[in-house]
């Protein structure tokens, strides 16, 4: 089961003088259970590329998307029953909370799917849990009147109260302080790790997406330049460099010691075990 | 005399009488030319603290004080907010005009000022901002860091001899993070005034001096360095977070490894253990 992208290209307002190519020729697979992170410059097709994920944006001519094998735009099918299983969250989702308060905020999507009271509560119990946040604690207030972190987690918890399979953050973290970042990031992780929901991240946090992604694919000028598992593709950073990014803090200490220290393994992203790296090598080499 | 003197303030929000203050017996001077960062987690109070001193907010007990201007005195307020610009986190909630040109204009518009002065004052804050190309440019058409920039050079034309930045850098990729940052560096050095408020560590090296905010509170008044110094648990407990580089070297340390207290880049950390031949 994934979703599965294979050679997409996409033009914004093909046929008019400021056409805009956003996608040459992208191909992209996210297995189940998996965490996969997209990086790359504001403008290099990332949110082009997610929002084919859950049919946001019909494929020009002939390209497809598959979503568990079933082909999105196949008129013979219900295409909402393909989307439902992969849940968007926008950049600053806080800016779509509408409702009086956060159980009807979060219960818009369920109530939309015709379920009854019970099972509407149920799901918005479920989902607000999955944010650590507490339903009796929070089912009345106002969404306006939540602190950043909160407005965030109840957004977030709107898309999970629509039981996705897969679910896609587009840079879930930004505008946040660092305490609320590294929250909301545990909480994706368990999302992830608990509830068995696959996670597509887009970020511009190299040390975020380091940490939290099983595979990395890198977007520039609407190319993949370079994609699989996440530490062969930081492994690979001149190229990265040369495509202006960044790589992890932890990954630039432990390449550039790699000058003194040919063995030294750059492939460690958890902090720990880079300073146990860093103090076997220093052990060995003697300085 | 300082330029920004805060003394022993007490805020909570109008619209909200019966809550716990906001900030709590804050005494702070700034003076003139100085560089100085706020930090603290999000609700520290931090926002709060740079709207005190332009007169957005007033104080429930206390006075500030702007260049000797008591900001409770209402005649006062429009020269509090002539002498200290404000740029915030979004520059979207503060563009108003169809072009950059006019967006810059704007402020000494209203003013009054003679023709010729706003001309001048215009293409001095373009210049400055690097968005001379731009001038006949709708804004929306900008980027997310242009936009920032045209923040700073309506505020500019203004000529204000302080600027509050209330996280000018959250919301942009790190591309635009780093050219409003060298902006900013470059208005100080010019001779003005800069409060920068921000909730990352690493921003608050551009300064000289560094106010830690926790629970309304000033806990710490200190130099940037010392502030790196802290390690990485008690900065937890103040509900700071520092870059990863900082919690590298704070684990090396633990482990024994001595590293001199100037070190907090990655090439810092990398030249230090394997200097280059």
């Amino acid at each position: 089961m994934s979703i599965e992208i294979k050679n997409l290209s996409f033009i914004y307002d093909k046929g008019l003088s400021f056409e805009k190519t956003a996608l040459i020729n992208a191909s992209a697979e996210v297995l189940e259970g998996e965490i996969v992170g997209i990086i790359g410059h504001t403008g290099s097709g990332k949110s082009t590329l997610i929002q084919h994920m859950n049919g946001l944006i019909k494929p020009l001519e002939k390209d497809k998307v598959f979503v568990d094998g079933e082909d999105l735009f196949d008129h013979k099918k219900e295409i909402h029953a393909i989307c439902q299983k992969v849940g968007m969250v926008f950049q600053y989702p806080e800016m779509q909370l509408f409702e009086e308060t956060v159980e009807k905020d979060v219960g818009f999507g369920p109530k939309n799917l015709g379920l009854n009271e019970e099972e509407i509560q149920q799901r918005v119990v479920e989902a607000l849990d999955m944010v650590d946040l507490d339903y009796e604690k929070m089912k009345n207030r106002q969404p306006f009147f939540l602190s950043g972190g909160e407005k965030r987690r109840v957004a977030i918890a709107g898309t999970l109260a629509m039981k996705p399979k897969y679910l896609i953050l587009d840079e879930p973290t930004a505008g946040l302080d660092p305490f609320t970042r590294e929250q909301i990031l545990d909480e994706v992780m368990k999302i992830n790790k608990e509830k068995g929901i696959t996670i597509i991240m887009v970020s511009h946090d190299m040390d975020e997406i380091s940490r939290l992604s099983d595979k990395l694919y890198v977007m520039h000028k609407g190319i993949v330049a370079l994609s699989g598992k996440t530490k062969e593709v930081f492994a690979q950073h001149e190229k990265i460099s040369e495509l202006g990014l960044m790589i992890p803090q932890v990954t630039e200490v432990l390449l550039g010691l790699s000058k003194c220290w040919k063995d030294i393994d750059y492939s460690i992203f958890n902090l720990d075990k880079a300073v146990k790296e860093i103090i076997r090598c220093r052990k060995s080499h003697g300085n | 005399m300082s330029f920004i003197d805060l003394q022993n303030i007490d805020f909570r929000y109008p619209e909200e009488p019966d809550e716990q203050l906001v900030l709590k017996g804050i005494s702070l001077s700034i003076q003139k030319g100085e560089f100085l960062s706020i930090i603290g987690a999000n609700s520290s109070g931090k926002s709060t603290l740079g709207r005190l001193m332009n007169a957005l907010y007033l104080p429930v007990k206390g006075t500030v004080i702007v260049n000797g201007m008591n900001t409770l005195d209402e005649e006062k307020v429009f020269d509090i907010r002539k002498t200290v610009g404000m740029i915030f986190q979004n520059p979207d909630n503060q563009i108003v005009a169809t072009t950059v040109e006019e967006e810059v204009a704007f402020g000494p518009e209203n003013l009054c000022l003679p023709n010729k002065e706003i001309r001048k004052r215009v293409d001095e804050a373009m210049d400055l901002t690097g968005l001379k190309p731009y001038a006949q440019t709708p804004p929306h058409l900008l980027s997310g860091g242009q936009k920032q920039l045209l923040a700073i050079a309506s505020v500019l034309s203004m000529k204000p001899s302080c600027m509050i930045f209330d996280e000018p850098t959250s919301l942009l990729d790190p591309k635009s993070r780093k050219m409003v940052v060298k902006k900013i560096v470059e208005l100080n050095q010019q001779g003005i005034t800069i409060v920068l408020i921000t909730h990352r560590m690493e921003e608050v090296l551009l300064s000289k001096r560094v106010i830690v905010l926790y629970e309304g509170q000033i806990v710490k008044d200190m130099t940037p360095g010392e502030l790196f110094q802290m390690t990485e648990q008690d900065l937890n407990k103040i509900k700071l977070y520092p870059p990863e580089i900082i919690k590298i070297i704070s684990r090396m340390k633990q482990e024994g490894m001595e590293i001199p207290p100037h070190i907090y880049s990655t090439s810092d950390l990398v030249s230090f253990i394997c200097p280059s031949k």
